[in-house]
């Protein structure tokens, strides 16, 4: 694009067409106030705050809204632009409660800042601040309409950016004030992914599990990144005196993929950490209870038991790189069994023609072909990145699938069929004639019955395209690459890694089953020999997306139990029997599918109160789509008979009208 | 919930019938019916509005919010208006509206313990030549005097009594 030049406050400063002077400001390093801007969010000149004089332009210009034109004199600090800065301010801070004594967002509140470097210091309030009282409060998220200075941000990137539309304003005037739909955020659709919070420049909109927890300058900052599915969301972990206080995403400051955006479990699931579920030491099977034993002791059983008997381990793939790859050295085994199965079966189809590539170089395409359903519940921060590509940067969406989604509003096109059948069609193949695109796949596609058939398809059908595999856990991919993984069990000793223990409970393992967890629940009371492990939260380490750039966890709470360390002091376990080649046995496909939601994935309504307390009720939906009737069983929480029923399908999460 | 059902039908039929191309812009319309036909709008009446509009229940409760002519709280059988704005309050519309609040012992915003007037305080409602000027439901009464307005609501009030029951709607 061509560049050109414009003038501010007497520099010559380079800027690009359809951008805003504001822009051009601040890659400038010169300094405009503002409270309605946000580099995420769509301009919206609300606040004003963001004055500028433009030569020749009668009245002040507001500089988040004005677009650059060459040659454009543009002046941020003339006497009448201060003037009208700091009388902006002032109507602002005449009804707003400066309460910043016990406010929250006192030390990182926009307010304070911009009003103690613009407002004039001899504020004289002239009326009686009107006061409207009106405290929201969500389960987790809460407004304090009095400290609320209508910038709309939260409005705009709830109901624009995350396409929820929860926000909005109520009333006029004064008395205006920022609600969810009748006052209720669980009403009203909220997903409680934390973006308005993030993006409120004041303690209006308020994270309740933070309220009078501790103040922003006091905070310990540790950036890390979420385990909890397959985004993989760079955050900022907070605590003080060695305690977590909050998570913040940061959006608009975030360098991660995930530009800031969470979802609730990356923003509020840091309670697991301090889960009446957790683990502190091991246990044995004793007669028909468990019995607590030392780290030593429990070592001492590992090496009597895998010194006779053959054995198998159940390989998380949400582990770290550094765990997975210490499990490998110290239990020599092909006996290999992983959450990552289909995922890998259905990489190693699509590797064959295709190139993997990662979620950032897919998205250099301008159409991306987006297959497989419920991506916003197993990836929810892909999904949401998803959708900024067409809101920000209007590219195009083609979504393949065949249930509907919230990525269908704003897709380009959509095609709610067989995958099979779409894929290959010609209305398909006539939309990509010519373009720049990219296949993106995930969701509940790998763990369908015809998983391996759609890939074949794609193999065949878009020989040589881009594709990116999004990994359904954060470390689905190496674990991937790195075992050739089997279906079942067989041996008598199996030994499982596991974060969340639905995986525990999910695959029959032999005789005697040693579990390393986190958590103690009904499912690991299944165990023989339990062992307490780690949470993302309190580990370092890295986990390996489909890309060359693997992503770091660094450990915001230290911790006495560390698998990394239990592992490191092992021995090394070789075994030389080879596994029985696994006998995967395809079923037919059925009508009625198992979607894990976001609250149930990793078993978070169970651990975090959080999650749990934002979470609803397991149901069945029915869809009809073009004259077939399907079903889904779509669940909020894992319960023994959520087990029972995908055991019976395992690995697919497809069951029959039994 | 056989309320619900007709606004459901009625929604539908405007929808149907609609001259906008976005949905959006029925809204207003769609509020309308229910402020016509119902003692209040209520958080239920929005959502079906929001589902059979397509859009957000939120949406649907700003606008019902942000418009002083819709009711979210009960208001009485008739919502009497009285214009307290430039050219009406030079021709004395405050002491209209004093007089009417006063007559019936209602504060501006009130409802009539009959359950028959709300009185509110309006802004200008185009009826400028006639100020002061107020309304009755949609019907207009201009060049008004406190003794007027209060014959023109006994009136009414009047009418409703001779009526078995004054609270249908
Ligand atoms: S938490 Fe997310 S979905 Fe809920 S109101 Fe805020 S931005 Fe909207
Ligand atoms: S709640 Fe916060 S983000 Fe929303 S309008 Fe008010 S100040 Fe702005
Ligand atoms: S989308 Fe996934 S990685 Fe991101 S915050 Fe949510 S659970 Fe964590
Ligand atoms: S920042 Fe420009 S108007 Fe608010
Ligand atoms: S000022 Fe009363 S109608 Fe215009």
């Amino acid at each position: 694009m061509e560049s050109f030049t414009i003038i501010i406050d007497g520099k010559e400063c380079e800027a690009f067409p359809g951008e805003t002077v504001l822009k051009v400001a601040e890659r400038n390093g010169i300094v405009i106030p503002t409270f309605c801007y946000h580099k995420e969010l769509r301009p919206e000149g609300a606040c004003r705050v963001c004055l500028v004089e433009v030569e020749g332009a009668p009245r002040l210009v507001t500089a988040c809204t004005l677009k650059a034109i060459p040659n454009m004199v543009v002046r941020t600090n003339t006497p009448r632009v201060r003037k009208a800065r700091a009388t902006i301010i002032r109507m602002i801070l005449n009804n707003h409660a400066l309460e910043c004594k016990d406010c929250d967002k006192s030390g990182e509140c926009e307010l304070q800042m911009t009003g103690f470097r613009h407002a004039s210091k001899d504020i004289k309030y002239k009326e009686e601040i009107r006061k409207k009282r009106i405290l929201i409060e969500g389960k987790l998220i809460a407004i304090n309409t009095d400290r609320c200075i209508l910038c709309r941000r939260c409005i705009r990137m709830c109901g624009e950016n995350m396409g929820n539309r929860v926000l909005g304003i109520m009333e006029r005037g004064y008395k205006a004030y920022i609600s969810p739909f009748n006052g209720n955020f669980e009403e009203s659709g909220c997903e409680h992914c934390g973006s308005c919070i993030d993006v409120c420049p004041v303690g209006s909109l308020l994270d309740r599990t933070f309220k009078h927890k501790g103040r922003p300058w006091k905070l310990e900052k540790t950036w890390t990144t979420c385990t909890l599915c397959g985004s993989g969301c760079y955050m900022e972990v907070d605590t003080c005196e060695g305690e977590i206080k909050r998570v913040m995403g940061r959006i608009g400051v975030n360098h991660g993929e995930n530009k800031g955006y969470l979802c609730v479990n990356g923003k509020w699931g840091w309670d697991i950490v301090y889960s009446k579920y957790r683990l502190k030491k091991p246990m044995l099977k004793r007669g028909s209870g468990l019995e607590e034993i030392s780290f030593e002791e429990a070592m001492k059983v590992i090496e009597d038991k895998l010194k006779v008997g053959n054995f198998e381990v159940f390989v998380d793939s949400s582990l770290t790189c550094e765990e997975i790859d210490l499990i490998a050295d110290k239990f020599r085994t092909k006996n290999v069994i992983s959450d990552a199965f289909n995922y890998q079966r259905f990489l190693e189809k699509v590797e064959e023609t295709l190139n993997i590539c990662s979620l950032k170089e897919a998205f250099d395409s301008d159409v991306f072909v987006v297959v497989g359903d419920f991506l916003e519940e197993s990836n929810p921060v892909t999904a949401t990145l998803l959708r900024l590509k067409v809101i920000q940067e209007h590219k195009r969406i083609i979504r393949v699938g065949e249930f509907p989604s919230k990525l269908d509003s704003i897709s380009y096109k959509v095609f709610i069929d067989d995958m099979e059948k779409t894929l290959t069609s010609e209305s398909l193949n006539k939309l990509l004639h010519g373009k720049r695109f990219s296949l993106i796949v995930g969701g509940t596609i790998y763990d369908l019955i015809k998983s391996e058939k759609i890939a074949e398809i794609v193999a065949e059908t878009f020989k040589g395209a881009s594709i990116h595999p999004i990994p359904p856990e954060s470390n689905s991919y190496y674990v991937a690459k790195k075992f050739r993984i089997k279906s079942k069990f067989n041996s008598s000793v199996s030994i499982y890694f596991v974060n969340s223990n639905e995986k525990f409970a999910l695959s029959e393992g032999g005789e005697f089953k040693i579990l390393f967890t986190p958590f103690y629940d009904d499912f690991a009371s299944r165990a023989d020999l339990i062992i307490p492990t780690d949470t993302f939260l309190e580990k370092e380490g890295k986990i390996h997306p489909p890309s060359t750039t693997k992503k770091p966890l660094k450990s915001a709470v230290k911790t006495e139990i560390s698998l990394k360390v239990f592992l490191q002091k092992l021995p090394v376990f070789s075994q030389k029997l080879e596994p029985t080649p696994s006998s995967l046995i395809i079923p037919e496909s059925t009508d009625t599918l198992v979607v894990i939601s976001k609250h149930a994935k990793g078993m978070m309504s169970t651990y975090s109160n959080h999650v749990a307390s934002v979470s609803g009720r397991n149901k069945t939906l029915e869809f009809s789509i073009n004259g077939t009737k399907k079903k889904i069983l779509f669940v909020e929480k894992f319960d023994g008979k959520v087990v029972e029923i995908l055991k019976s399908s395992y690995p697919y999460r497809e069951i029959g009208n039994g | 919930m056989d309320n619900l059902n007709w606004l459901v039908k009625e929604i539908e039929k405007l929808k149907r019938n609609s001259p906008y191309p976005s949905a959006r812009s029925l809204i207003m319309p769609a509020l309308w019916i229910v402020e016509k036909h119902f003692p209040e709008i209520l958080p239920e009446h929005m959502e079906v509005i929001a589902k059979i509009l397509g859009v957000k229940p939120v949406e649907v409760e700003e606008i019902a919010r942000f418009y002083a002519m819709f009711h979210t709280k009960k208001k009485g059988k008739y919502v009497v208006r009285v214009c307290t704005n430039l050219s009406c309050m030079l021709n004395g519309g405050e002491s209209i509206l004093q007089a009417i609040c006063d007559h019936f012992g209602v504060k501006p915003g009130e409802t009539t313990k009959d359950g028959l007037f709300t009185i509110e305080e309006a802004e200008c409602m185009g009826l400028c030549n006639g100020a002061p000027a107020m309304t009755v439901n949609e019907t207009r009464f201009t060049n008004l005097t406190p003794q007027k307005a209060i014959a023109v609501l006994e009136e009414f009030k009047r009418k409703e009594n001779g009526k078995d029951n004054p609270q249908e709607r």
